[in-house]
């Protein structure tokens, strides 16, 4: 699974570039009450679609098809790339978080909140998209793919400066973040389980 | 499980929906090039993605090395190289990208190996995938397959779109590897010259129908061209022949009985040795055939 995913990651490398340009962007020169959640999270929901889209322009399937794994690993290193890229996203919040609060001065409100909405969405996301995927083909799932990212945009949209209007008290507040990613989790593993289902009766094509 | 085959395919069916492969039960034997022959749309590629446990037969049963799929998926395609008809590496990429992404998946991957054959094809590591030319591709894709020490080299029409000099080049290497009698190689081709210089075995397939697997002797033994006047050919003997192409002066019959040819038409007609392209233009066609 690991060599799955680190094929994923050298296949994106220049889409990484990408989403660091996109995070400066937002972080340092269009900074709205969204940016720290947009920065977190839209890593990870463009890499899943990258990563998919530029499979079905190589036919890449018919490739990964060939290599000594089994289609349980295929499908496992889906969903544990989701993993990666949100650490990407976190990575980069937390970096622009930082240059904003310590370099420029300027307030950048990052909080574990955030973080934590963010991963629920980010899994949530690739817990609808996966399934559709395996289920429809790429090809035939795309405008499935863009309505969930267009829901997933205006949730966004929605929940992006929520987290510094929340006034929980402690253990409730304590209570969403610990609990949003579990969900987040739970989605997944359901998720995973459908796709795996689907894909160990597809045929591997492109 | 046969001693000597190291693909066992038994009642093996595939159904599409405008395409069915029926029943094919074959093997490929240990230590032989089986050369998988027939016309596009037979059913060739169908049956490598079945092999490569790619595909999901609709019956049958596919064991590799012993060795099912269902149980055995990754032990099974690390012993394979496998050399696709279509190229499905990422085209972003260099070639030494995509080397960095393919090797660690084989545990006997052999950088030195595959340097080799970059030499030898006269690829640059540096080149970017969608850069190179079809026939390029195909280069590289060999190099993968040859590079991780695998004892089947299954291929899918790996001459197609490769000028003359590789093509003759890409038969060497193929003889070079069966030196090796661990060593078993199953390809697909249209160009039913190429295994006239190679194959051991022949598979032919028509309309996802197996029409034999045997050595390419035996077949040659056993199939004929009969060439005669027209007037020879009544009903009886259209019954003899498996395909016939009629001209305006006489006929071509192949049929895959040679000593009753020999019986029948000696003195008659011109008997001679058809080739496998004959042989599969005379069974696809059938009795349809006219001049």
């Amino acid at each position: 699974m690991f060599n799955l995913i680190r094929k994923d990651v050298i296949a994106l490398r220049m889409y990484f570039l990408f989403v660091a340009v996109y995070a400066v962007a937002f972080g340092l020169f269009l900074v709205s009450p969204f940016s720290p959640m947009m920065i977190c999270m839209l890593p990870a929901i463009m890499m899943t679609v990258f990563s998919s889209s530029i499979e079905l322009r190589n036919k890449s399937l018919l490739f990964i098809g060939s290599l000594p794994v089994r289609r349980r690993e295929i499908v496992l290193a889906k969903y544990g790339s989701i993993f990666v890229y949100l650490a990407l996203g976190m990575l980069l919040a937390a970096a622009i978080h930082a240059f904003n609060e310590y370099v420029l001065d300027v307030r950048f409100p990052f909080t574990a909140l955030h973080l934590s909405l963010s991963a629920e969405l980010a899994m949530a996301f690739a817990a609808i998209y996966y399934p559709v995927q395996f289920w429809l083909g790429v090809r035939n799932s795309s405008f499935i793919s863009f309505l969930v990212i267009f829901l997933t945009a205006a949730i966004l949209g929605g929940l992006g400066n929520l987290p510094g209007k929340l006034s929980l008290d402690l253990p409730s507040r304590t209570q969403l973040v610990a609990g949003l990613p579990f969900v987040g989790l739970l989605l997944l593993s359901v998720s995973y389980r459908i796709s795996l289902r689907l894909f160990l009766r597809k045929d591997i094509d492109g | 499980m046969n001693e000597n085959a190291v693909v066992e395919i038994s009642r093996l069916s595939k159904k599409y929906k405008r395409f069915e492969l029926k029943d094919v039960t074959m093997d490929v034997k240990q230590g032989f090039i089986t050369g998988l022959i027939g016309a596009n749309g037979a059913g060739k590629s169908t049956l490598i993605k079945l092999l490569m446990g790619m595909s999901l037969p609709s019956g049958g049963e596919v064991r590799v090395f012993g060795q099912a799929y269902a149980s055995h998926e990754a032990e099974i395609k690390e012993r394979i190289g496998y050399v696709a008809d279509d190229c499905s590496y990422y085209e972003h990429l260099t070639v030494d990208a995509m080397r960095s992404i393919y090797a660690p998946f084989y545990k006997r991957w052999d950088d030195r190996q595959f340097a080799r054959y970059i030499d030898r094809f006269e690829l640059s590591p540096k080149a970017k995938i969608r850069s190179l030319s079809k026939g390029m591709k195909m280069k590289l894709s060999l190099a993968f397959a040859l590079s991780h020490r695998a004892e089947l080299l299954v291929m899918d029409e790996p001459t197609a779109g490769l000028d003359p000099v590789f093509r003759r080049e890409l038969l060497d290497i193929l003889s070079e590897l069966m030196l090796d009698e661990r060593k078993s190689i199953l390809f697909s081709t249209h160009i039913t010259t190429d295994l006239d210089r190679v194959a051991d075995y022949i598979a032919f397939l028509n309309r996802g129908e197996l029409v034999f697997n045997e050595s390419k002797e035996r077949v040659f033994e056993r199939y004929a061209l009969v060439k005669a006047d027209k007037e020879l050919l009544d009903a009886d003997v259209r019954r003899v022949f498996v395909g016939i192409r009629e001209t305006s002066t006489g006929f071509e019959g192949l049929t895959g009985d040679r000593r009753e040819a020999e019986r029948l038409f000696a003195g008659y007609a011109r008997i001679e040795r058809p080739t496998l392209e004959d042989i599969m233009f005379f069974t696809a066609k059938g009795a349809e055939a006219h001049v």
